[in-house]
């Protein structure tokens, strides 16, 4: 269980950064080992989301509202800050109805898949946006980079 | 009821109405349609439902003694219906008037010579739903849910019911659809791998159902990834490969289902999906102060998008939530004024609404009014939600404010929801692969030109422009789809506006003299139509440092700087070109190709590769 503060610091520590400074944030931090899975889909995974929210309310508490991609490079400079191996994903709708071509970002973590059959498999989650974006945008970049 | 096959009742067609007879309204002849095909007369009516247990207010029924036809408020089956001539009657009598042929299969309804309506095609046209209560035939009408007619020597009359909240049972969800689960008169559950269908599919799997989940899997590298989280999240799911179904054409509006449509031909069984659940569970907006739940619920509180502009910047201790307005897909330049003028048709709004129901209530009852409407053309899919056990569990939930609006999602396995795009996208993504597989070659696209350039619905430059442009045909994909589908179904589109809409017949003359530049190409006044600076020849080229050509479906290809995180759309030639053999004679290049080149020459991510040095020019 994270405490208030700790939440509270990983925020502050980076809130006057911009997005290329959060992104060398993210490739220069040390690495993180996947969560462990669970049955059923993994308690690791609930946890991050709680801490993920708790994250982006005092982010706006404390940064204010921003574009999706510094919000999302921000939570997960704070969550890899917190021990959570998180990544930035930067994706794209494949069928755009617009010019330019949308990009969206989100947060993912690495998660040992436990229960569903693919035990042992490392399977990214999405813990910062509710939309399918895992199985509708195609990845452009992440920061740190995809291990395949 | 007599029948070899052992056919049970699918449908009715009949006629009534002619000269009164003693003790009846008039000629009644009605036969029952048989699931086996077989036909047989029905002397006592008939009442059809689509669920097992035939609840209430799910009723589709025919009355040849009382001269009656009707559906029930949350009745599936449709019933079409037309004004015949009545042969006993003088010529001077108004036409149609006490005879009536109706049917639960348009087709049945049809009458001999009937053209098709010119505002519902320019509906399906435009993607809009059909103007209720028309059909995509002249004179042939769908009775709305929750309406009876009665055919007498007179004429027809028509008398609409409100649904009675009375006989829908409320309580909790989840034994509600487990019970319409089990109501359901097929065997399999298509699982388009939305939430709402996984949520179906696990109640009937934990409630021991004999329900098959069907997931039609296609083959395309979007949806691939859908198809493997599917096999982690219902490993007793069987995936069907629909592949060829995606080649298909839809025949009607509202049947551009792919997944469905596949997984309903795989078997004798009709399907049932989660769409019905999701659109009305879903059909709730956000009023204020639901922030707290929704936050609570954690669906939508982690929704990152683009803030409003007026609060960029701006702290707050409160969440904002994106509208939930559906993807606006703006209709291409391609179509006139006069097609959009030709669908403004007019749109009956339900009846089935109480008069004493909350706004709540209103908006879930107007979609459930628009679910039952588009079943009609649906290929066979009931839908699970309309049984009556959910829809009162729904209306409850809404009155006693109890629980997040999308409370529904809890019933399913845990992480279930991020799997599968919403159904617009989807289909979109339908119309793109379609588009693209049936619209790339040139010959195809001047049979389209040949085919539409003679409506004045369409611009005939602006069309042909679109089509040529790769990025403009995906972009305008789903409206090329439909104009493709429309064309099939309907060769030949309007060559004037429609009779009796004054505004199109005017208006159409001067949309075309307000715009007299859309229909030529406007590449002549294109500021970026220079020549090209001069190129240097057999040149290899390759991108510099830190820039990464990714590869997009649909031949897109996207030149991604890491370093300064920022992203190009580029020409998939000049990708090939740098990909590829990496070697051209500039002079000879198509000028696009070089126009782009020197383009990205001019940007910085190109440059002139060193030749290597074991065979120098020898490509030359």
């Amino acid at each position: 269980m994270v405490v208030r503060g700790v939440l509270t610091r990983a925020v502050l520590r980076h809130r006057r950064a911009g997005v290329p400074e959060l992104i060398a944030a993210l490739e220069s931090g040390p690495a993180r080992a996947p969560l462990p899975g669970g049955p059923g889909g993994g308690a690791g995974l609930d946890e991050v989301v709680r801490v993920s929210r708790a994250l982006r309310v005092r982010q706006r508490m404390v940064c204010g509202f921003t574009g999706p991609l510094r919000e999302s490079a921000l939570l997960a400079v704070a969550l890899r800050r917190l021990g959570y191996p998180a990544r930035l994903v930067i994706g794209t709708d494949p069928v755009p109805d617009s010019r330019p071509r949308p990009l969206g970002a989100w947060v993912e973590i690495d998660r040992v898949a436990g229960g569903t059959g693919v035990d042992g498999v490392v399977v990214p989650s999405v813990v910062s946006t509710s939309s399918p974006v895992q199985t509708w945008f195609q990845v452009v970049a992440s920061y740190p980079e995809r291990v395949s | 009821m007599s029948c070899p096959h052992a056919g049970t009742p699918v449908g009715f067609v009949g006629e009534y109405g002619g000269t009164p007879v003693a003790g009846n309204s008039g000629r009644a002849v009605v036969e029952l349609l048989l699931s086996c095909g077989c036909r047989t007369p029905a002397v006592s009516g008939c009442r059809l439902s689509l669920f097992a247990d035939r609840p209430e207010g799910t009723l589709t029924w025919c009355d040849p003694a009382g001269g009656t036809v009707g559906r029930q408020a949350l009745a599936q089956v449709p019933v079409f219906y037309t004004q015949l001539p009545d042969a006993h009657v003088s010529d001077a009598r108004p036409s149609g008037t006490g005879r009536v042929r109706f049917a639960t299969r348009l087709a049945e309804a049809l009458p001999p010579g009937a053209r098709p309506n010119t505002v519902a095609v320019a509906a399906m046209l435009l993607g809009r739903p059909l103007p209720a209560p028309l059909t995509p035939w002249e004179g042939v009408y769908q009775l709305p849910a929750g309406s009876e007619l009665t055919c007498t020597s007179a004429g027809i009359r028509i008398r609409l019911h409100p649904i009675d909240l009375a006989y829908l049972p409320g309580g909790p969800l989840r034994p509600a659809l487990i019970q319409a689960l089990a109501a359901l008169p097929g065997d399999r559950l298509a699982v388009s791998g939305g939430a709402a269908s996984l949520t179906l599919a696990h109640l009937a799997a934990t409630a021991g159902l004999p329900l098959t989940a069907v997931h039609a899997a296609v083959g395309l590298p979007v949806l691939q990834r859908r198809s493997q989280r599917l096999r982690q999240l219902l490993p007793g799911c069987h995936l069907l490969d629909t592949r060829v179904a995606w080649d298909r054409l839809p025949a009607l509006p509202g049947d551009d289902d792919p997944w469905a449509a596949a997984a309903g031909a795989a078997g004798d069984a009709l399907p049932a999906s989660g769409t019905g659940l999701a659109a009305v569970t879903s059909a709730m907006s956000a009023p204020c102060g639901t922030a707290v739940s929704r936050a609570r619920s954690g669906w939508r509180t982690l929704t990152a998008d683009q803030p409003p502009e007026h609060l960029t910047g701006q702290p707050s201790w409160r969440a904002w939530f994106p509208p939930a307005t559906p993807r606006h897909h703006p209709p291409g330049d391609f179509l006139s004024t006069s097609a959009h003028q030709a669908a403004a048709g007019p749109a009956a709004p339900t009846h089935l609404v109480p008069d004493h129901a909350d706004q709540d209530t209103r908006r879930r009852i107007a979609r459930i009014g628009a679910l039952l409407e588009e079943c009609a053309w649906l290929p066979a899919a009931p839908l699970p939600v309309l049984h009556p056990a959910v829809i009162g569990a729904a209306l409850s939930g809404t009155r006693r404010r109890t629980g997040p609006p999308d409370g529904w999602l809890d019933l399913g396995p845990a992480h279930t929801c991020a799997v599968d795009p919403p159904t617009q996208i989807k289909t979109r993504l339908y119309a793109s692969t379609w588009v693209t597989r049936h619209l790339s070659d040139p010959a195809c696209q001047q049979a389209l030109l040949d085919q539409a350039g003679g409506s004045d619905w369409v611009r005939p430059g602006v069309l042909a422009q679109t089509l040529s442009d790769p990025t403009a045909r995906l972009q305008s994909a789903p409206l090329l789809h439909r104009l493709c589908a429309v064309l099939t179904a309907y060769p030949d589109l309007p060559t004037t506006s429609p009779a009796g809409t004054p505004a199109a017949d005017t208006a159409a003359p001067q949309a075309t003299a307000a715009a007299p530049g859309r229909d030529t190409l406007p590449l002549a006044a294109d500021p970026h139509h220079l020549p090209p600076p001069p190129l240097p020849q057999g040149t290899r080229w390759k991108t510099v440092d830190g820039i990464q050509l990714q590869p997009l479906p649909f031949g897109a290809v996207l030149a991604v700087d890491r370093t300064h995180l920022t992203a190009a759309e580029i020409d998939p030639h000049l990708a090939g070109l740098i990909t590829g053999a990496g070697l051209i004679d500039t002079t000879a290049a198509p000028e696009p190709l070089r126009r782009r080149l020197a383009t990205a020459l001019e940007q910085g991510w190109l440059e002139p590769a060193p030749a290597p040095s074991a065979q120098p020019q020898e490509q030359r």
